[in-house]
């Protein structure tokens, strides 16, 4: 049996997984607080994202606003990462096996990956383009790419629930 | 009551009602659609209020942080009513008579009531506080708002058990 399989079964058997599994009222809970998850997380990091893409905010500089919105969107992260979890554990079996599941884990990791890259290259040098109300090509390609993946998540977390 | 009832079960005949119950697919996008527009709405709203508050972003004034986001709300607003009710008309007599469907559309006239009052009044003189500490009745709407959008989320999600466990009512007579 595949190991990241019996993972699954294990979590799915939990204490944690059977309560939440078995609960009517825990499971629509802790979806209620991933959705506010999903406002605080997407909603800031769309903010940074259409200032980088140039198409809002223009007006303020782009670190101040990394600033004041970097720690609503770790805030926002840890708080899907927690609640998200806690979901997965509830069906943890029937996750490993569903594809639209596996899209939305690939797409979080491709976000965690373009804001990676983004930091190392394009933000090592902010200082120099923070106040042009036109980013450098580089950091509007992240910003776009980074919006477009979070709304593709937010999608692909809809669809996990017919899939 | 059957005179609503026949206006909501046409509503679920029309062509739109129909689609939205017969295609497999329309109903989840339309739903992750109005979960997309969420974030556009409540939090654009959030960030407004918590300024209001004078929790965040409070070296920026708050004609600026309005001006800036309000669209942004706006945008988020129409997105939330066309799909809002796309999806009612799928479910609209199983809807209408919902507690919590009418539940949560009190607390969205609420939070538009509150947000009216706000502009007429305190937002009137925003010139006098944009930078100062926000007086206590912008600091009341900032929290209010912020507290109702989020109440209008769960009550969005509830929405989804509640009438998914409704009976389906006959068509009127």
């Amino acid at each position: 049996m595949h190991i990241l399989y019996s993972f699954c079964y294990w979590l799915g058997n939990s204490l944690i997984g059977r309560s939440i599994h078995d609960s009517t009222w825990m499971f629509p809970v802790i979806e209620t607080v991933h959705l506010f998850g999903v406002v605080i997380l997407v909603g800031s990091a769309s903010v940074l994202d259409l200032r980088l893409m140039g198409l809002s905010f223009k007006d303020y500089s782009v670190s101040m606003l990394a600033k004041r919105f970097l720690p609503w969107i770790w805030a926002g992260f840890v708080l899907q990462v927690l609640t998200g979890f806690l979901l997965f554990a509830s069906e943890a079996a029937k996750m490993y096996g569903s594809d639209v599941f596996r899209a939305k884990m690939l797409m979080i990791a491709a976000a965690g990956i373009n804001a990676l890259v983004f930091h190392v290259l394009a933000y090592r040098s902010v200082g120099k383009w923070e106040r042009d109300r036109v980013a450098p090509l580089s950091a509007r390609c992240a910003g776009a790419i980074s919006i477009l993946l979070w709304f593709g998540i937010v999608g692909a977390g809809r669809w996990i629930a017919y899939s | 009551m059957t005179r609503a009832h026949a206006f909501f079960y046409w509503l679920t005949q029309t062509y739109v009602g129909q689609q939205m119950q017969g295609n497999a697919y329309l109903f989840p996008t339309v739903e992750a659609l109005h979960i997309m527009g969420s974030v556009a709405l409540v939090a654009s709203t959030a960030i407004v209020s918590l300024r209001l508050s004078g929790l965040f972003l409070t070296e920026i004034p708050v004609s600026k942080i309005v001006k800036q986001f309000l669209p942004w709300a706006w945008f988020g607003f129409g997105c939330q009513v066309v799909t809002g009710s796309l999806l009612f008309m799928s479910e609209a007599t199983q809807a209408y008579d919902n507690v919590i469907f009418q539940v949560k559309m009190a607390l969205i006239l609420l939070a538009g009531i509150i947000a009216l009052v706000f502009q007429q009044t305190v937002y009137r003189r925003v010139k006098t506080w944009d930078l100062s500490n926000p007086p206590l009745a912008a600091k009341f709407a900032g929290y209010a708002s912020i507290a109702i959008w989020f109440a209008v989320i769960a009550a969005g999600r509830w929405l989804n058990s509640s009438v998914a466990n409704s009976p389906v009512l006959p068509p009127p007579m």
